[in-house]
């Protein structure tokens, strides 16, 4: 399923970029261009082993070959949020591109078994 | 140099250990805490490099850098001070503020993304980081 934008209306973020169903398939350039991080969530609680985010500051990724630039563990059946930086973000100066595998790292082209929930608050 | 640690006083909301590494660089500071711990926040100085550092970040004792698969990467914009909230939160939706290191935390910081990378910063980056109880 494809990504969507859900506009915010503060500055420490304009809108959300949210895939309901992140898995290995790559999510490519999900806000067309730059993007500043402020916050990542991902709801792991559809499975009962971890999960791994990966986001990649780049327009389109190899999944398992390029290496991404930010990795965010979520344990089995837990919800992990991490701010970045409050009110200053982390700039992702090419694009903003997404999975979700079974492996840490680089490597893995494996998806959880239940899809995750990942959302990303950007500007 | 090694990882220092500090004892935060009694009453401390959330925590009472605050770790600082001041040399943080490619050579890994393995299970910095002697096994599990709940890491609150991280905050890095980059100030002092023009060009963007990875922080590695694993659950295990003994990670070889460049080698074994980080479980977290935290990307170091450029000459900026990094600072990295955690929660999580559970089915029942109990929400805390630290995520769970189950086996160890260990450490290192490089200049590549992914997996790979054994060349540390230019300068070495600073690093704190806000244990919870």
């Amino acid at each position: 399923m494809a990504t969507t934008q859900i506009g915010l209306g503060n500055s420490i973020g304009t809108k959300w970029i949210e895939d309901l169903d992140a898995d290995a398939t790559s999510e490519a350039d999900t806000n067309s261009g730059a993007a500043t991080i402020h916050e990542v969530y991902v709801d792991n609680t559809g499975n009962t082993a971890a999960s791994f985010l990966k986001l990649y500051n780049a327009a389109a990724p190899t999944i398992g070959t390029t290496a991404p630039d930010i990795i965010i563990r979520s344990r089995a059946s837990i919800k992990t949020r991490v701010y970045m930086t409050p009110g200053l973000g982390h700039a992702f100066a090419t694009g903003l591109s997404m999975a979700c595998v079974t492996a840490a790292g680089t490597a893995g082209t494996t998806s959880p078994t239940s899809d995750v929930v990942a959302r990303v608050r950007v500007s | 140099m090694a990882v220092t640690r500090t004892s935060l006083p009694t009453g401390v909301a959330g925590g009472r250990t605050i770790l600082h590494d001041a040399d943080t660089d490619e050579t890994a500071e393995t299970d910095v805490m002697g096994g599990a711990t709940k890491v609150n926040i991280i905050v890095v100085d980059n100030t002092v490099n023009a060009a963007i550092e990875y922080l590695k970040i694993w659950d295990a004792k003994g990670p070889t850098v460049g080698t074994t698969a980080p479980d977290f990467i935290l990307e170091l914009p450029a000459s900026q001070v990094c600072i990295f909230e955690f929660e999580e939160e559970d089915s029942t939706g109990t929400v805390v503020e630290y995520v769970t290191f189950a086996t160890a935390l260990s450490w290192a910081c490089v200049t590549a993304a992914g997996t790979a990378g054994t060349t540390g910063p230019t300068t070495a980056v600073k690093m704190w980081v806000h244990i919870a109880d």
